[in-house]
């Protein structure tokens, strides 16, 4: 804490602990906490500094007339202030943690009513239970039997408080060793038992618990069940394992009883204790009662519910086989049950069929359309998870699975199988493209297996079907598109015949979402196969490119930037020359285009691409010789654009420009790399600078240093730090011949006066500087320390808070006629 | 009530409801696609056509070399194009009251009905249908009589022959009815029997029915139609759409409440979604346009035309095509262009409004402004000095057989570069390109059919839940082509009643009730008697009188007075002699207290016998039987007629009169 906020502190207290005034906003002393908090953890001696804070909670606990919400934020910094043993024994020498804490006092006082109170209370034990001493104030009060019965408090946040506050002390072993070494405790050591040893009272106290748990569970009252397995759930795996054990105990009975009674309500917090539990070691003793209950759990729930619960089976560590196979079954039975409507052969064993829920209520919910559509929706997108783990594909039937998705991909265009004509399972899947949406993503997931090769031709061929439909949804294109770029990646299959005509249908579509992402799919495609020839062949006459050129001036935007996208990656592909380049795109006319959008497209979005592409393309430089790309003129329009992003790009499309630069000179940016010693001369780096300044870089990061949005200053300062670093390295540099044009950047030469002012009296400003001269004089490393502060850094401030708090006793008649 | 149907075709009915004595025609659709079994009349003269060669069957038996053409395999009649006329055999068209026209596509084969059958009666349609309708046969007549035809074939339609040729000319049916187009004479004289109509508008039919025009949201003016008498209601639908197009949308809640609904006119393509289809059109048209070649839309010159230019109108500019020409080519273009602006009242509320700013409701006035658009009455003439490559055509006829369009098949067809793409549903675009094979133009069908799908009539007929269903056979089963597809079909409960051409339906509901009027005199010497809370009687005496459809109660009248003098008799005409009515009972008469009654009046001896309806009461001593039943009593006395008077009045007490 510095001094400011230790002058503040007392008056904070004083004005808090004052009842002629009050706070508007509560939220100031959250964040007050907040800060305590974070003082305590990193500095315990907060009690010794400020003696205030002990006076403000002794004043409040003992005279419990304050406003709720003081009452309550008293209660719990005194919980954090008796977090630490030393802060414990203080607090309880001046006898503040008994008017705190100890329920005789508030169970006469009307202020226990107000929830806010409680709480606070609950939190305040909370925060303070951290070791031993703690808690045995707690036992031997008797607060546990407060404690149970807030269980079921009236108020939802006292309640869920209390099962928490529950759990931590169920927890207590494990939450001590996970403590701060900073905290003094003789048990930070703890093993297995320690604490029931050397502490009795925890013993009897988590009996007591427990056995209550148990009583709730079996009482029938709907309330505490629910708080109960709640807290079972909180608890199993954190708690002792001699806990756990009795926990489990109590649990397990009771969750059987009540499944065998069908309390539907429950099965939530049924399947949140039981993946708890199978968290624990409890999982794996042979005489566990978890996998049975899992597998009841699963024919019990409703497939809705069945599925996300089996997927998180799945996930388990230790899962046994034959529970995992019936997780698989369960989230495979819808899709498995569409197939079966179709007249298709049975296209897998009937695993999906014995392990699944009851057949005739996922028929009931399959044959109407908005629960047929998400039923199967959460199975798609199951099987597109189960695919994506691979230790799975033993047990998935990989190649009746991507038949099932081909089938209802089709079924979803209006192709069937099934000869009965009413089958209305069918037809709610009909154009809904949702369904169209999740069978792709799990196509698209599909193609990583060996066994997909087989239906690689189908699956294109399907895909282009859906391609070139008129009645394709533009999302449902876009992921048609990522299923070709995700089989075609597998690097197996060869490229369709016919993607290049849809392609370029799809690239004057009405839509631009389509316009769009066709582009995005065709840039996407490129960079992935431009090692092709034959792709690069392929492309280069199929006349896609001359459409790119024209959808430079599409009225979209974003198309625009894709199309520049895409151009940026396309244009350059090299052909061999027999090949006709069907698109006429001369590559000059290109970076003419270029510029121009550059300079004059009123969207940011070309404007960002634009700097992109030919940051791309100077990044990777053809080895046949590249374009000639005016950097300069770029580096002009880019540094003096109104948008921060094409700014950044600019200043990246720098760092580029002087890495490669350098490294001409045998010199790097990069402290790390490794310079051979022989190569770094002086000469040949103050060649390399001028060559920089020809090119006006320095111009262009002294602007960007101070520009008004941050993330491009801090660029501009990192790249003029690192030239810094460089130049510091190379003594021997002949400083003046590289001359900084500092015309214009008016808040250097101010820097640069006050320096001089300072340290080198008589030197004339206007006489030009040299560029490493300048770069020494900046406080380059402070200004990037500032900048990376956030902006807000001042405003979060502890003194800032404080400050507002105080404020409230400023506020005068007239301040609150102003607010008006 | 019966329903004659003369037309099978599910977008051209041409049905005859004859209801409470009146005889009502819905529409007279004219199917054309008999015209894609001729060969193209070429504009200019084409040698490909002209040198196509005759037919003779292999045989060599039948020589129709003249008659008949093969092209590519299939073999066409050269001929004047003829279309296949609804059934005039199946009753007396002279008989017909009226002809309501729902649409303009729906009235073609007016011309047909309306002269030389003898028919007396009036046609009702809204203006814009008469006057597109107008439009939409001069240009038709224009068609094909600007390219007149020396011959005419008739050989190939004697049956014997018929039957050796060649498919599909074999499979076509009822050839012998096939007519020519009718001439302008023609058309003049059966739209000068168009009576105009407005939305919601009553017209009373010989006081029998009342029919009112709805508007149906497919075309300008399309409507359908509600035949109604005062306990009865027919609805008709004829090609509706709910889609947010230029029509004003559909009135749905008038239809509520039918006892029978005829449903026709739905789309032709169930599975074609129009948006996608108008999405489908405009990237075809942009990617040739880009690659150099031409686009040619054969199209109708007024109808989904209006929508298409609409979508191109904002599509242009987003598309880069602002120097592309678009050519509109047809003997009514101008026409039509300018008529679809001057009915505001007719088109939806948004383009309404805009008459008020006051702008044109459509967009193409812009279009045609700007010079993007232009529009000509044939390719001669000042088309020739204007026609720029690479450009987008929309031209008649869609069945590619007549109009400018066949000058544009001949010119662009050798060249892959140019595309044509379809837009109207109503021909198979594979039969209309027959004649014109080997093609190298590529071909795109984007067919766009704004009418009721499958999916939107059960929803509508969900909401006005019509006691009966009447429609086309080809609704009731999935499309023969995708016949798994039991989405595109109707399923109804009750099943819907399915008819075909020729068929004959007795409609499933009986008239229980006619409306009678009482005369404010009669009203007043009624004497109502309350028999149940709210619910009062009273007995009539009057005259009935029936006059156009039209039931009135009068008084009855008076007895006249005694002729003064017997000598001078006279033959006058008898009044009805009035008697007094006898009352009315009402009532159920109770067993026990009866019993007393009896009793009272010394009749002891009395043995009940329960039946089904009632009870028989055995009177010993006096061998009488009285049978009292839910309605009726019976007093079985022999030859004691006093005792039977006795016990009537006996009977008479316990039961309410009026």
């Amino acid at each position: 804490m510095d001094d400011e906020c230790a002058e503040l502190l007392p008056l904070v207290c004083a004005l808090l602990a004052n009842p002629k005034y009050t706070l508007s906003d509560d939220t100031c002393l959250e964040k007050l906490l907040d800060w305590f908090t974070n003082l305590t953890e990193t500095d315990s001696s907060l009690l010794e500094v400020n003696s205030c804070l002990i006076g403000f909670v002794s004043n409040i606990c003992k005279s419990k007339t304050a406003d709720p919400s003081i009452l309550s934020f008293a209660l719990k910094l005194s919980g954090l202030l008796a977090s630490t043993e030393d802060g414990f024994e203080v607090l309880q020498q001046q006898n503040v943690l008994e008017h705190a804490f100890e329920y005789k006092g508030w169970s006469e006082s009307s202020l226990w009513e107000d929830a806010t109170v409680r709480s606070g209370w609950i939190h305040g034990l909370e925060n303070m239970i951290k070791h031993q001493k703690a808690m045995l104030f707690l036992f031997k009060n008797g607060l546990t039997e407060v404690i149970l019965n807030l269980q079921t408090d009236k108020s939802l946040f006292v309640a869920s408080a209390a099962n928490k506050l529950l759990a931590h002390i169920l927890n207590f072993g494990e939450v001590i060793a996970m403590c701060p070494k900073g905290n003094k405790t003789e048990l930070s050591g703890v093993h297995k038992d320690g604490i029931g040893r050397e502490c009795p009272e925890w013993t009897d106290g988590t009996m007591e618990i427990v056995r209550h748990l148990g009583d709730s569970l079996m009482s029938g009252v709907p309330f505490r069940i629910d708080q109960s397995l709640k807290l079972v759930a909180l608890s199993l795996a954190h708690c002792q394992p001699h806990v756990r054990e009795m926990l489990w105990q109590k649990t397990e009975g009771a969750i059987e009883v009540l499944l065998g009674n069908g309390q539907s309500s429950l099965t939530k917090l049924f399947m949140e204790v039981l993946q708890a539990a199978a968290r624990t070691p409890l999982f794996s003793k042979t005489d566990s009662n978890i996998v049975p209950l899992m597998e009841t759990m699963i024919y019990t729930l409703k497939p809705t519910q069945a599925i996300p619960f089996a997927t998180g089976l799945i996930h388990l560590e230790y899962c046994p086989q034959s529970l995992k196979k019936r997780a698989i079954g369960v989230i495979l039975q819808p899709l498995q049950f569409v197939t079966a409507s179709t007249d298709q052969q049975r296209l897998w064993s009937d695993m999906a069929e014995e392990n699944g829920c009851q057949h005739s209520a996922l028929e009931e919910q399959l044959s109407q359309k908005t629960s047929c559509v998400s039923l199967l929706c959460l199975s798609l997108s199951s099987t597109a998870e189960l695919a994506g783990m691979n230790s799975l594909h033993v047990d998935i039937p990989v190649q009746s699975l991507i038949q099932s998705v081909i089938i209802v991909l089709k079924v979803c265009v209006g192709m069937s199988f099934s000869s009965s004509p009413s089958n209305s399972i069918l037809r709610n899947l009909i154009g809904c493209s949702r369904v169209q949406k999740c069978a792709l993503d799990t196509l698209a997931s599909l193609s990583q297996f060996q066994d997909s090769i087989v239906y690689m031709n189908e699956v294109f061929t399907l895909i282009l079907q859906y391609l070139d439909s008129p009645d394709s949804d533009s999302t449902v294109l876009q992921k048609a598109f990522q299923v070709i770029l995700k089989w075609l990646c597998r690097g197996l299959g060869a490229l369709p015949q016919d993607l290049f005509p849809v392609l370029r249908k799809r690239l004057c579509d009405v839509r631009w979402e389509v316009r769009d992402s066709s582009l995005e799919f065709l840039t996407q495609l490129t960079s992935h196969f431009q090692e092709t020839p034959s792709y690069c062949e392929t492309l280069l006459s199929s006349g896609v490119l001359e459409l790119l050129m024209i959808l430079l001036k599409d009225p979209e935007s974003y198309v625009r930037a894709s199309a520049i996208l895409a151009l940026g990656q396309t244009a350059r592909l090299p052909s061999k020359d027999n090949v006709p380049r069907s698109g006429h795109v001369v590559q000059e006319d290109l970076v003419m285009h270029f510029m121009d959008v550059l300079a004059q497209d009123a969207e940011v979005f070309a404007r960002r691409a634009v700097v992109r592409v030919l940051t791309m393309w100077l990044a990777c430089p053809l080895p046949a010789g590249d374009l000639e790309i005016p950097l300069s003129t770029v580096l002009e329009l880019g540094s003096e654009d109104l948008d921060w992003e094409v700014k950044v790009h600019t200043l990246e499309l720098a760092q580029i420009l002087i890495d490669q630069t350098l490294a001409q000179s045998g010199q790097s940016t990069c402290p790390y790399a490794v310079v051979p010693a022989a190569r770094s001369s002086g000469t040949n780096l103050t060649e390399s600078l001028r060559k920089l300044q020809d090119l006006k870089i320095f111009g262009v990061l002294f602007k960007g240093l101070f520009d008004c949005d941050r993330p491009v200053a801090q660029k501009a300062c990192s790249l003029l730090l690192s030239l810094k670093r460089l130049t510091a390295r190379n003594s021997g540099l002949a400083d003046s011949t590289v001359v900084c044009d500092l015309q214009g950047q008016t808040w250097v030469e101010d820097a640069l006066k006050k320096h001089l002012e300072k340290h080198v009296a008589g030197t004339d400003l206007q006489k030009p500087m040299g560029f490493v001269k300048v770069l020494s004089v900046l406080d380059l490393e402070n200004m990037q320390h500032t900048l990376g502060q956030s902006s807000d850094h001042l405003e979060n401030s502890p003194r800032s808070l404080m400050e507002d708090i105080l404020a409230v006793s400023h506020v005068s008649e007239d301040n609150i006629m102003d607010c008006y | 009530m019966k329903l004659y149907c003369l037309s099978g075709h599910p977008t051209l009915p041409c049905n005859v409801l004859k209801f409470k004595s009146t005889t009502i025609m819905l529409d007279c659709g004219l199917d054309t696609t008999s015209a894609l079994h001729f060969l193209p009349l070429p504009l200019v003269h084409s040698p490909r056509l002209s040198k196509l060669p005759g037919w003779v069957s292999k045989d060599g038996t039948i020589n129709l070399e003249k008659e008949l053409k093969e092209c590519a395999g299939r073999v066409f009649v050269d001929s004047l194009p003829e279309f296949c006329l609804p059934e005039r055999e199946l009753l007396d068209l002279s008989t017909i009251d009226v002809i309501l026209i729902s649409n303009y596509h729906c009235m073609m084969a007016l011309p047909y009905i309306t002269e030389h059958t003898g028919f007396t009666g009036t046609v009702y349609a809204t203006e814009p249908t008469l006057q597109i309708g107008r439009l939409l046969m001069e240009e038709l007549v224009n068609f094909m009589e600007r390219v007149p035809k020396a011959q005419s074939a008739t050989c190939w339609k004697n049956k014997e022959i018929q039957r050796m040729l060649p498919g599909p000319l074999k499979e076509a049916v009822e050839v012998w009815t096939w007519r020519k187009c009718y001439s302008m004479q023609e058309v003049n004289s059966a739209l000068s029997k168009v009576q105009l109509v407005g939305y919601s508008q009553k017209v009373e039919l010989f006081g029998a029915v009342q029919v009112t025009p709805l508007s149906s949201g497919y075309s300008l003016g399309s409507s359908n139609w509600i035949i109604q008498s005062h306990h009865e209601k027919v609805s008709y639908v004829s090609g509706s759409s709910l889609l947010t197009t230029h029509p004003q949308p559909m009135d749905q809640s008038s239809l509520k409440n039918s006892d029978v609904l005829i449903l026709t006119g739905l789309t032709q393509i169930p599975t074609a979604n129009p948006d996608g289809m108008l999405g489908e059109f405009c990237s075809n048209l942009a990617m040739t346009i880009r690659a150099g070649g031409n686009v040619l839309v054969p199209c109708y010159s007024s109808g989904v035309i209006y929508d298409l230019l609409e979508c191109l109108y904002q599509f242009i500019d987003s598309a880069n095509l602002g120097t592309t020409p678009f050519y509109f080519i047809s003997p009514v273009a101008n026409s039509s262009l300018e008529f679809s602006q001057i009915f505001a009242e007719w088109l939806c509320q948004n383009k309404q409004s805009k008459v008020y700013l006051p702008e044109p409701p459509f967009p193409h006035a812009e279009l045609i402004q700007t010079n993007k658009l232009k529009h000509y009455p044939s390719i001669h003439g000042d088309f020739s000095n204007e026609f720029r490559q690479p450009c987008v055509v929309f031209t008649g006829h869609p069945s590619l057989r007549f109009g400018d369009v066949v000058h544009f098949m001949e010119l662009w067809g050798r060249s892959s570069l140019n595309t044509i793409i379809f837009t109207e549903p109503d021909f198979s675009y594979l039969d209309a390109l027959a004649p014109y094979q080997p093609l190298a133009m590529k071909c795109v069908y984007c067919p766009i059919d704004t009418r009721l799908n499958f999916h939107q009539v059960s929803k509508l007929l969900k909401e006005v839940q019509p006691l009966h269903v009447v429609c086309p056979e080809q609704y009731t089963q999935p499309p023969p082509s995708q016949a798994h597809r039991s989405d595109l079909m109707l399923e109804l409960q009750p099943p819907p009643m399915p008819y075909r051409r020729c068929s004959v339906l007795g409609l499933p509901f009986r008239r229980r009730y006619e409306r009678i009027q009482l005369l404010p005199e009669l009203a007043k010497s009624l004497v109502p008697t309350e028999i149940k809370p709210g619910i009062s009687v009273a007995t009539v005496s009057a005259v009935l009188q029936s006059k156009d459809n039209k039931h009135v109660l009068q008084p009855a009248p008076k007895p006249a007075p005694a002729p003064p003098s017997k000598k001078r008799k006279r033959v006058v005409e008898e009044p009805p002699e009035l008697l007094a009515p006898k009352p009315l009972l009402s009532g159920a008469v109770p067993l026990e207290p009866f019993l007393a009654t009896l009793n009272k009046h010394g009749i002891t001896e009395v043995k009940v016998e329960d039946t089904a309806d009632g009870h028989i009461l055995h009177l010993q001593a006096e061998d009488t039987l009285i049978q009292l039943e839910e309605d009726g009593t019976h007093i079985v006395c022999d030859s004691n007629e006093p005792l039977r008077t006795a016990l009537r009045d006996l009977v008479l007490r316990f039961l309410q009169k009026l």
